[in-house]
């Protein structure tokens, strides 16, 4: 673009400022409840249907001037019962979203009040989230992140096909091979739906008006660049123009943030079926960071709402994509281990998935091949300077250079719905590029009537396959960001099956008595049946019949409970067989 | 071989609900089992049992029944194999 350096710095500073107005929620204060108080709030104030006392809090609310409203909409009864239909153990630990609360207040208003609120004895939590932000901006105008400036000059009658502009659909390793899934039955992201989580979209741009559904919860905002630019990874319309994204028979959904990040996760897992995708576009302001642009800024699972949020669509069996943020941490750092005044005694630092496991996948951002777009951002997958690194995190993707609709610097004009961008980054381009491979995945596993992967099972792949990290000077890929996506190993790798037959246990069984097995960790997703012989010849009538039971102790394992009788009148000795079907 | 996931559904806590599927090759030999598909670890949740019907001489109908054994809700996912 033919913009003098000076002037250019002064649109920028105008239009992010403008950009950061329009995508704030505003800070949130949120209050966990001890769940023995049985609290309920209704339209007339709060209430316990277990005795405790709530004349204090509700005096307090009353002398504030505020309200306390159930922080995932629908009421106590309903939530707990929701969870507790999905199941507690301490490998799934379901959380009960009915004890949090959401505090309406001016925001100046909020940190004092978590004080207060901190002093009452059915109060376990109460602490001031941040503002959610997508990933815009990062400080000084010279390594601002997507705060393109549109082109004056209008789109042409048609627009040109930029696919040609799309590295990430092309070949491992520069990109992820998404032409390959394209190949295969299904790999377009067939009967899979995604919500795309952040504040505003352009549903009516011309390349995204098939396989879209709008957005289906909360306002969208008028600051829709970015959004636009997601879904336009995602499901870029197949034509002759523009660009095509990376699973374009997907159904691409939105889910705003005009309401609590965490309410709005809810919302979009009620909207989704097991296997299906939630992408969150959002990350906060986190412990020690400097406050110059979003320096420091972090995963939002490191909040206990938006955690257990996310926890909630995983136990649904929905995959959850979450941007690492661009706050240029390891997140491996201790300083995330500790434990800000205001949240639950119990919170342990989620960054550390061996204390708990919101069974999200992390996306890092990692630099696309030298002289993409004519421009040079290190090593190719190496990780890029603004991405937060750390053990956590699962996968990258292009955290630069990626084509897509929206912004205008590659085609803008008048009319918003023709513009496309060259220069969309961060993780925020980045984890669109991981939720597309795991539509053309999910895809093709239902047009073959097989099992969509599980949370547990997408990030195993991931992990398993791909193109490796590289090193960059100064940013060595010990500083973990993950593998880029590749389409031909993880099709291959989540498409193939095998058989095999074994025996899983002998034992003795006295006359007329039943007695039941269990056999745990069976990988979720293999294809099992079991059956039971004796062993000890007895002619002349049956010896023995047998039930399965089925448990799912996890995500990611199965528990069989065999329940063998010996209808005889010796004991018997048995053998029970199993065989693996396939997956 | 070919494995796949015919159906799903929810079981509310302690329902026994049967459900049907036709139309299927009767030269197919085919195997039916069923997962949960919500955590609940600690004990069984579920148990199923498989009936037959020869739908027509081409043909035929397996109704599945499953039985939620918890007292709560469940969700399932019913598989099948065909061996042939």
């Amino acid at each position: 673009m033919a913009k003098s350096k000076k002037s250019l710095k002064s649109v920028n500073t105008n239009k992010s400022n403008a950009s950061t107005a329009e995508y704030r929620f505003g800070s949130e204060l949120i209050v966990i409840v001890k769940p023995e108080a049985g609290l309920q709030a209704t339209s007339d104030g709060i209430a316990s249907i277990k005795g405790a006392d709530t004349n204090p809090l509700s005096k307090l609310l009353k002398s504030e001037k505020i309200s306390m409203q159930p922080l995932f909409g629908a009421s106590e009864e309903r939530l707990k019962l929701e969870a507790d239909s999905l199941s507690p153990s301490s490998e799934t630990k379901i959380p009960d979203l009915s004890i949090y609360y959401q505090i309406v207040a001016p925001e100046e208003k909020l940190e004092d009040l978590a004080i207060l609120l901190l002093r009452q004895d059915i109060v376990e939590a109460a602490y001031v989230k941040p503002p959610g932000e997508p990933p815009v901006l990062k400080g000084d105008a010279s390594t601002m992140l997507n705060d393109m400036t549109p082109s004056e000059i209008d789109a042409p009658p048609v627009t040109p096909n930029f696919v040609l502009r799309q590295g990430y659909l092309d070949a491992a390793p520069g990109g992820i091979d998404a032409r390959h899934a394209w190949t295969l039955a299904g790999g377009r992201g067939n009967n899979v739906n995604i919500i795309d989580c952040e504040w505003g979209w352009r549903f009516n741009h011309e390349d995204l008006r098939q396989n879209q559904g709008g957005i289906v919860a909360g306002t969208g905002s008028t600051a829709d660049d970015h959004g636009t630019a997601v879904i336009g990874e995602i499901g870029g319309d197949i034509n002759a123009i523009g660009i095509t994204g990376i699973c374009p028979d997907a159904r691409v959904s939105a889910v705003a943030f005009s309401m609590p990040s965490a309410t709005a996760i809810r919302e979009a897992a009620n909207r989704l079926r097991p296997g299906d995708i939630i992408l969150l576009e959002i990350h906060r302001q986190g412990p020690g960071a400097s406050g110059a642009g979003q320096d420091g800024y972090i995963a939002i699972e490191w909040w206990p709402d938006d955690f257990d949020a996310i926890r909630y669509a995983i136990s649904r069996g929905i995959i959850v994509v979450e941007a690492a943020g661009n706050g240029f941490r390891n997140l491996d750092n201790a300083i995330y281990n500790v434990r800000p005044s205001g949240f639950p005694a119990s919170w342990t630092n989620p960054f550390n998935r061996s204390n708990r496991d919101s069974g999200a996948i992390v996306v890092g951002a990692g630099a696309p091949p030298p002289n993409t777009h004519g421009r040079n951002h290190g090593p190719d997958r190496s990780r890029l300077d603004f991405s937060n690194w750390g053990a956590l995190i699962d996968a990258q993707g292009w955290g630069r250079e990626v084509t897509t609709c929206g912004y205008g610097d590659l085609q803008g004009g008048t009319d918003k719905d023709l513009w496309y961008t060259d220069t969309f980054s961060g993780t925020s381009s980045a984890s669109p590029i991981v939720v597309g491979a795991l539509g053309c995945l999910q895809g093709m596993l239902r047009a073959q009537g097989r099992i969509p992967l599980s949370p547990a099972r997408a990030r195993e792949v991931l992990r398993a396959t791909g193109s490796a990290q590289q090193d960059a000077p100064g940013r060595p890929s010990s500083q973990r960001i993950g593998n880029r996506p590749n389409l031909r190993q993880l099709s291959a790798l989540v498409l193939q099956t095998n058989f095999w037959v074994g025996v899983q246990f002998r034992g003795t069984i006295p006359a007329h008595q039943t007695q039941r097995w269990f056999t745990f960790n069976w990988p979720a997703h293999w294809h099992i049946i079991w059956t039971v012989v004796p062993t000890n010849p007895r002619p002349g009538g049956p010896q023995i019949k047998w039930r399965v039971q089925v448990e799912r102790a996890s995500d990611r394992f199965i528990t069989y409970w065999i329940n063998i009788t010996n209808v005889s009148a010796s004991p018997v000795d048995i053998e029970a067989r199993f065989a693996v079907l396939g997956w | 071989m070919r494995v796949g996931v015919q159906f799903t559904g929810t079981l509310a806590a302690g329902q026994t609900q049967r459900w049907f599927t036709f139309n299927w090759p009767q030269q197919w030999h085919v195997v039916w089992y069923v997962v949960p598909t919500s955590p609940r670890s600690g004990a069984p949740q579920i148990e199923w049992s498989v009936e037959v019907e020869r739908g027509s001489s081409t043909n035929i109908t397996y109704w599945i029944t499953i039985k939620n054994l918890t007292p709560v809700s469940v969700n399932i996912e019913a598989r099948y194999a065909v061996l042939n």
